[in-house]
């Protein structure tokens, strides 16, 4: 069932197992996994099922702290959430980034890669992802170019897939309305988690932008909104818990990660002629694939050193095949032309179409660099760039907090405050120099990095990857939730979403965020066969 | 110690600026540097590439300064018989191919450094120091 809170009478209250806060890729993913098990559960979202500024401005804050990030525009508040926006980008969390890393302070999640695995394997469909396949060796034979010979005890291939990229809302919301266990509202904001004298959720108060509130008395409630606004709402919750709810030992909203965003550091080849197709994006017959370098987990285990995988950005000779042109105004342009191309009319035209509008520069120079290609040859390498996603440490001191100024429903807005540390950034030094010193033994060429000591942060921007505000922790002095995703203080509120991170590895987050989405409602079907 | 004239060392020299990773790195280097080139380089190889070579060499002293010092150098060569070796060696692409695998094994070995952002391997260093 799929209604627009306004069409319900006010203050009608609704029941059901499970009410999941939020309808983006975690948690339409959790509503369609638990209607798979058959368990009812409510999915409310606050947006509409289009983009509106009503909606959108709830999501506007304050910026302090690393500038180069953005608090309203980088999510998007409607059904599907912020996969309306995602590029699609997609590998899990590596091995090392769960483990307790002497190099890495705070680090250490109470769950394994090797616990994740089953979940990340049924995550690759919800994403349209090809097999769960993301070792070098299951793509052989597969990818045109090959690896170059590098010491493989310093560096090795990292596998990523390309989600198409799946927009939750046009890809699920059929699946939503369809599904007789669902009971999906839009227009509905959540307001406040009500707690009874045994400290559980006993209802959740929900408002619709004309101020008709309802309530929802569920047995257990996922909040699912954002690694942003997960945050924010457990802070603004502070009618029975004074610091706000699961924050009794000041964590909620600390450790906030994003990954360093960058192209920094390249590489002069010895050879400008050499072929680097293995390290461009694949076209294969199930799944774009794009290979990028990594060091491996030993050497990072031993150097101390923050996971980084470096993407090649070759420039060439003739400037028609260089790509650094591409803004936000060419990523919309592309995203209409596959659309059209395909035979369907793109998502979000008009804001599409307005996006371009505001700065065409970049579409002009792109389409002809683009009709250039197809008569003149790339030429030589004549640098190639090292772009990546790279992780930073958690850091306490960088964190969501609240701020004097109000939304519209009373609740007080965020403020970022993005910080990072010098040692983030040596470390993303010395992963360059140590890919340095192994392309320079295989004779590949030199590296030139692109960090000086002490390093600049000029050049860091946000992944939009909102991470770590609600971290998973055995012990609830570290973290908010516990290896089940519920919050440490409450017996029956559960958080899903990137915002239960311990750290960020490298990874683009949404598969892992699917992942765990599936992995807790397994969890909360499986409670609730047990309750019965 | 093993004996080796400057002449030696400055083949060498033009031999690993040569190999040095293409392009880029040259422009980097070559751009202040004068072209007033002695016959004797001339006839060796690109005068650019010295110019490289030479520019590298200042960074590296600047940094070391005992790198690319005759006793330094002696020293060098001596445990690195194949440099001996590719300063006899007069077919310039089989010197490139000794110095290129001199480098490469220096990198395997972590025997690398830091050069104006440049990652180069030690033999590279006290080579380019010994023309600065
Ligand atoms: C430009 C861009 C590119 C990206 N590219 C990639 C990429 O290549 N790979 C990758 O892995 N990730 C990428 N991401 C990140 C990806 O979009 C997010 O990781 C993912 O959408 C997060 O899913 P989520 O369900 O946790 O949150 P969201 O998708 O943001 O969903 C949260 C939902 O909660 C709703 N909500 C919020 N507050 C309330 C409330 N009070 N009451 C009810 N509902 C509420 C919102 O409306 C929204 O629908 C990108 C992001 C951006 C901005």
């Amino acid at each position: 069932m799929l209604a627009d809170l306004e069409t319900l009478e006010a203050g009608t209250t609704l029941r059901a197992p499970i009410c999941i806060i939020g309808a983006g890729a975690a948690g339409i993913t959790m509503a369609l996994e638990l209607a798979r098990a058959g368990v009812e559960a409510i999915l409310l979202e606050g947006g509409g099922l289009e983009f509106s500024d009503m909606s959108q401005a709830i999501y506007e804050g304050q910026v302090t702290g690393e500038g180069h990030t953005d608090i309203a525009f980088s999510r998007l508040r409607q059904f599907g959430g912020t996969t309306g926006h995602w590029t699609g980008l997609c590998a899990p969390l590596a091995p090392i980034d769960f483990e307790k890393r002497e190099g890495v302070p705070h680090s250490g999640w109470p769950i394994t890669r090797a616990a994740l695995d089953p979940f990340y394997e049924r995550a690759q469909s919800y994403l349209q992802l090809g097999p769960f396949a993301y070792r070098p060796a299951d793509w052989d034979e597969l990818l045109s170019g090959t690896a170059w010979p590098l010491d493989n005890s310093m560096v090795e291939p990292a596998v990523y897939q390309s989600s198409p990229p799946t927009r939750f809302a046009e890809t699920y919301l059929q699946a939503i309305t369809d599904a007789p266990s669902i009971s999906c509202l839009y227009h509905a904001n959540l307001k406040n988690l009500e707690l009874g004298d045994g400290g559980a959720v006993t209802r959740a108060e929900v408002a619709s932008y004309s101020g008709k509130t309802i309530f929802i008395e569920a047995e257990r409630y996922v909040l699912a909104c954002g690694g942003i606004e997960n945050a924010r709402l457990l802070l603004n919750f502070d009618s029975q818990r004074t610091d706000g709810i699961g924050n009794e030992n000041d964590l909620v909203g600390r450790y906030f990660m994003d990954h360093m965003n960058c192209t920094l550091s390249e590489l002069a080849p010895a050879d400008p002629q050499g072929n680097i197709d293995y390290y461009l994006p694949h076209e294969t017959d199930t799944v774009p694939v794009h290979i990028g370098l990594k060091l491996t987990e030993d050497l990072m285990r031993r150097e101390g050193l923050l996971d980084n995988t470096v993407f090649l950005d070759p420039v060439w000779e003739s400037e028609s095949h260089n790509d650094d042109f591409r803004d936000h105004a060419w990523l919309a342009f592309s995203a209409m032309a596959r659309a059209f191309s395909r035979g369907h009319v793109p998502d979000q035209f008009w804001a599409r179409t307005c996006t371009i509008a505001d700065a065409p520069g970049a579409v002009f120079t792109g389409v002809y660099r683009n009709i250039r290609r197809r008569f003149e040859p790339p030429g030589t390498v004549t640098t190639i760039r090292f772009r990546q996603d790279a992780e930073q440490a958690p850091n306490p001191d960088s964190r969501v907090t609240l701020n004097g100024e109000l939304d519209q429903f009373g609740m007080r807005r965020a403020t970022l405050d993005w910080q990072l540390r010098e040692e983030d950034l040596i470390s993303l030094r010395r992963t360059h120099e140590l890919i340095g010193q192994a392309v320079g033994a295989a004779g590949i060429g030199r590296v030139r990095l692109g960090l000086d000591i002490p390093p600049a942060f000029d050049a860091i921007y946000t992944g939009y990857h909102h991470i770590g505000t609600t971290r998973m922790h055995d012990d609830p002095r570290q973290g908010v939730v516990d290896a089940d995703c519920r919050v440490h203080s409450v017996e029956n509120l559960y958080m899903a979403g990137s915002s239960v991170f311990t750290t960020s590895g490298t990874a683009n987050p949404t598969l892992t965020i699917v992942a765990l989405a599936i992995r807790l409602a397994d969890h909360l079907a499986g409670e609730g066969k047990g309750r019965v | 110690m093993v004996r080796i004239s400057r002449r030696k060392v400055l083949f060498g020299a033009v031999g690993v600026m040569s190999v040095l990773a293409a392009r880029d790195f040259f422009l980097l280097y070559c751009r202040n540097v004068s072209r007033n080139t002695p016959d004797f380089f001339a006839s060796l190889g690109d005068e650019s590439v010295f110019g490289a070579a030479k520019a590298v060499g200042r960074q590296v002293r600047r940094l070391h300064p005992d790198f690319g010092t005759e006793t330094m150098l002696a020293r060098f060569y001596g445990e690195r018989p194949l440099l001996v070796e590719a300063a006899e060696e007069t077919c310039l692409d089989t010197r490139k191919a000794m110095l290129q695998n001199q480098c490469a094994e220096d990198f395997a070995n972590g025997r690398c450094l830091v050069i104006d952002g440049w990652v180069i391997s030690e033999t590279e260093a006290q080579l380019c120091a010994a023309v600065a």
